[in-house]
């Protein structure tokens, strides 16, 4: 057998790449690199998102954004944000403006990251968000693509010994793409359509507005492979009405249940910082429970944790009680509502989004007359 | 296992071996795994009772044992997953097509080749457990190097002893080079850079193309390392499958540079008993355009051979293409140069630099066929602005 090196120089040249590829997050110096608008003209967006319309959103457009649906991708294909922005322009008696800031991939971590850039680039006056924790210790698949060691070496400080090396591994796999941007500019994307095969194997359908509604009926992921059935239009007849979404408070409190203890400890700190920037860029939170095929057989609404006390902040919790926006329907039934056990599909949504709409309306009046 | 011998460390060893390729599907997170699995054992058993019956038959017999573990390839690799799909239906069963059979082109090789060493007379008919112990050899199972039998052996028949630091640390490079390196030049490949949905400067086009070629180098180099470092460290002798490529002056010296084994395969099983064929059939007067026509049959079974696929045999037929030019072009210039000119053409300093460069940069180019399909090229230039 050969030895690994054939001479005492090419060792040395080894070790002096692997200790140079190692250091290049430290190497790439605050200021030197592109804007972090080029983060997101480097992802593959057929994949994980939209991304050239987050772009677009968070970096173009400059108007102010009444409401702002964001989070992974529940958030994504639950919520009708073109039936939200009718419903709210109709009550304000101006054109509103509601988006969705949605993507592929859980994790308090790319949330933050995400919503952070919103924030710096647009006046938002409510942030809706659902869970969005990963209960595993790793990072966002894309953390490469986000997470900047230049710039966000301070968000993780504190955070156990693991996951910071996993984000400072994540910054080295980023770099080559950061150094190639030094060379040249990305070419910004047309937003188009996406093909029927996007985002998984399903067929979605998009509303120009940030949010998509998945046309396909349930399917069980497999490990390897989902094969979604045809969507089956189901219009749900339940005694569900939009007085049946709560707010909670004192009164309310058994309308909820909290199940505490399943999301790591790093995820509820980005989850802080998010909640923190969202307060301190004087917008109003929300936490909208989004359903999953989980919830069917609870009364109450399950919660993963009390969002006020998790993310120390003033966090308006909403959300229908399982027992009302499923009650009456069979089990086949129920399922109709979802492309998934996850993900509300095209019936799920219309169906969830006018029973919300009306108390989100309420809490941005409310915000916003404040 | 250093120390042990006979028996005993051939069933240790088909016992490791048998658990390691359950362990690829089972955790490889591949469907149908039980049955991928007994696949592979059911074909190790028919291939052994075929060379049993005839690698050592007078006439042409000792052909059928060579050619079934390629048939049996490409009926794996190259039968369309249509087939298996209406398989399954007929079976009850969802196939979705093709099973992916780890590292099946590399076991097809290393046993077809097994037939030729005994029909030779350079080494003895394994017994079973012999027999799969080579073909299922961990190490090499799924990527190579492409050992032979005879070479194989040394670690069973004689004292192959590595230092053990020196095997280690021919891994840990190797893991460096496969896992943390090769990924990184992933980012900046067809895959990592140019197949993401966004429109790209043309500039990005050979900046894919070097990284890539780096990307594949540091991934294939790396792990056949882990390969050589693991089997020296249980005392099995691997041989190198790489050599410096980037230094190659042409695309002839690159396949003496590159994956080695197979070149080495190739050169021993195809090219040199069919060049020998066509220039007797041809005659010596023609044997230079005999040996062309080897050289193209012999790259497009290199490109067939890495995958099923139109992209495969362009990329086949590019480096035919770049060998064939050269093969002509050092017939040219011996005309033209004579002995000692052509001594002194080779011996140039300059034109060694430029010829590397050249080399360099075709076979990097090459590379776009064999990791993009056809669609996905025409994917990557329509994005090109």
């Amino acid at each position: 057998m050969r030895p690994a090196f054939s001479s005492t120089k090419q060792a040395a040249l080894f070790t002096f790449i692997v200790f140079f590829v190692l250091l290049l997050p430290i190497l790439l110096l605050p200021g030197i690199l592109p804007s972090r608008s080029e983060n997101y003209l480097t992802q593959g967006w057929t994949t994980f998102g939209n991304l050239p319309y987050l772009s677009r959103q968070i970096f173009q457009e400059k108007t102010d954004v009444d409401v702002a649906f964001v989070g992974a991708s529940k958030v994504w294909e639950g919520v009708d944000t073109s039936y939200v922005q009718q419903k709210l322009s109709e009550r304000l008696g101006r054109p509103a403006v509601v988006r969705t800031i949605a993507w592929g991939g859980s994790g308090f971590d790319t949330f933050f990251f995400v919503v952070r850039d919103l924030l710096e680039n647009r006046k938002v006056k409510m942030v809706v968000f659902d869970d969005a924790s990963e209960e595993s210790n790793y990072p966002h698949p894309l953390t490469h693509y986000w997470f900047r060691f230049d710039e966000d070496a301070k968000e993780i400080s504190g955070f156990p010994t693991q996951i910071q090396l996993d984000y400072y591994f994540a910054a080295i796999l980023g770099a080559p793409r950061l150094l190639l941007d030094l060379c040249r500019s990305n070419i910004p994307c047309e937003i188009r359509e996406p093909d029927t095969k996007l985002w998984g194997n399903g067929s979605y359908l998009t509303n120009q507005l940030g949010s998509v509604a998945m046309q396909q009926g349930f399917c069980r992921p497999s490990k390897t492979l989902r094969e979604y059935p045809k969507l089956d239009p189901f219009v749900p007849v339940t005694g569900a009405q939009p007085s049946d979404c709560v707010l909670y408070s004192a009164e309310t409190k058994n309308q909820f249940e909290f199940s505490e203890g399943t999301i790591p400890q790093w995820q509820i700190n980005f989850a802080r910082q998010f909640a923190a920037l969202v307060i301190e860029k004087h917008a109003k939170l929300v936490q909208l429970h989004i359903p999953d095929l989980g919830d069917i057989g609870h009364f109450a609404i399950p919660e993963r944790t009390f969002w006020p006390d998790s993310l120390r902040a003033n966090v308006a919790m909403i959300g229908i009680p399982p027992g009302k926006l499923f009650g009456g329907l069979k089990e086949e039934e129920a399922l109709k509502l979802f492309a998934d056990p996850v993900h509300l599909n095209q019936n799920g949504q219309q169906y969830f989004t006018p029973l919300v709409t009306p108390k989100i309306l309420q809490l941005y009046e409310t915000a916003t007359n404040n | 296992m250093r120390c042990m011998a006979g028996v005993a460390r051939e069933s240790i060893l088909a016992a490791l071996n048998l658990a390691g390729v359950f362990f690829f599907l089972f955790y490889g997170g591949k469907e149908h795994f039980a049955l991928r699995f007994g696949i592979y054992v059911v074909l190790i058993v028919a291939l052994y009772l075929v060379l049993l019956l005839f690698s050592e038959k007078r006439g042409l017999w000792p052909w059928v044992a060579f050619f079934a573990p390629i048939v049996a390839l490409i009926v794996i690799r190259y039968v369309p997953g249509s087939f298996y799909i209406a398989l399954g239906n007929v079976l009850g069963k969802t196939w979705r097509g093709v099973p992916q059979m780890i590292g099946i082109s590399y076991l097809a090789f290393r046993c077809s080749r097994l037939v030729l060493e005994i029909r030779n007379g350079v080494v003895k008919k394994p017994n079973f457990l012999e027999y799969l112990n080579f073909a299922f050899f961990l190490p090499t199972m799924s990527v190579g190097p492409i050992n032979t039998y005879a070479n194989y052996r040394r670690g069973f028949d004689s004292t192959y002893e590595v230092p053990v630091g020196r095997a280690a640390l021919r891994i840990l490079v190797g893991a460096v080079k496969y896992q943390f390196l090769g990924n990184l030049c992933n980012q900046l490949t067809y895959s990592g850079l140019l197949l993401d949905d966004h429109p790209h400067h043309w500039m990005d086009l050979p900046v894919a193309m070097l990284f890539y070629y780096l990307y594949l180098y540091l991934n294939f180099s790396g792990f056949c390392d882990m390969a050589i470092g693991a089997a020296a460290l249980i005392g099995i002798p691997v041989p190198e499958n790489f050599e410096n490529p980037f230094a190659a002056r042409n695309v002839k010296d690159f396949w003496n540079r590159w994956h080695i084994t197979l070149s080495t395969w190739m050169r021993d099983v195809v090219f040199s008993p069919l060049s020998k064929y066509f220039v007797g059939k041809f005659g010596i007067k023609l044997a230079d355009h005999a040996i062309t026509l080897t050289i193209v049959i012999v790259f497009l079974l290199v490109g067939i051979w890495h995958g099923a696929g139109w992209n495969f045999l362009a990329f086949g037929a590019m480096h035919a293409l770049g060998v064939v030019v050269n093969h002509y072009y050092t017939i040219f210039l011996k005309k033209r140069l004579g002995r000692d000119g052509f001594k002194a053409y080779n011996s140039n300093r300059s034109i060694h630099v430029l010829a590397v460069a050249l080399t360099f940069c075709y076979c990097a180019a090459s590379f776009i066929f064999f990791a993009n399909t056809f669609s996905e090229i025409m994917r990557i230039f329509g994005e090109l602005k």
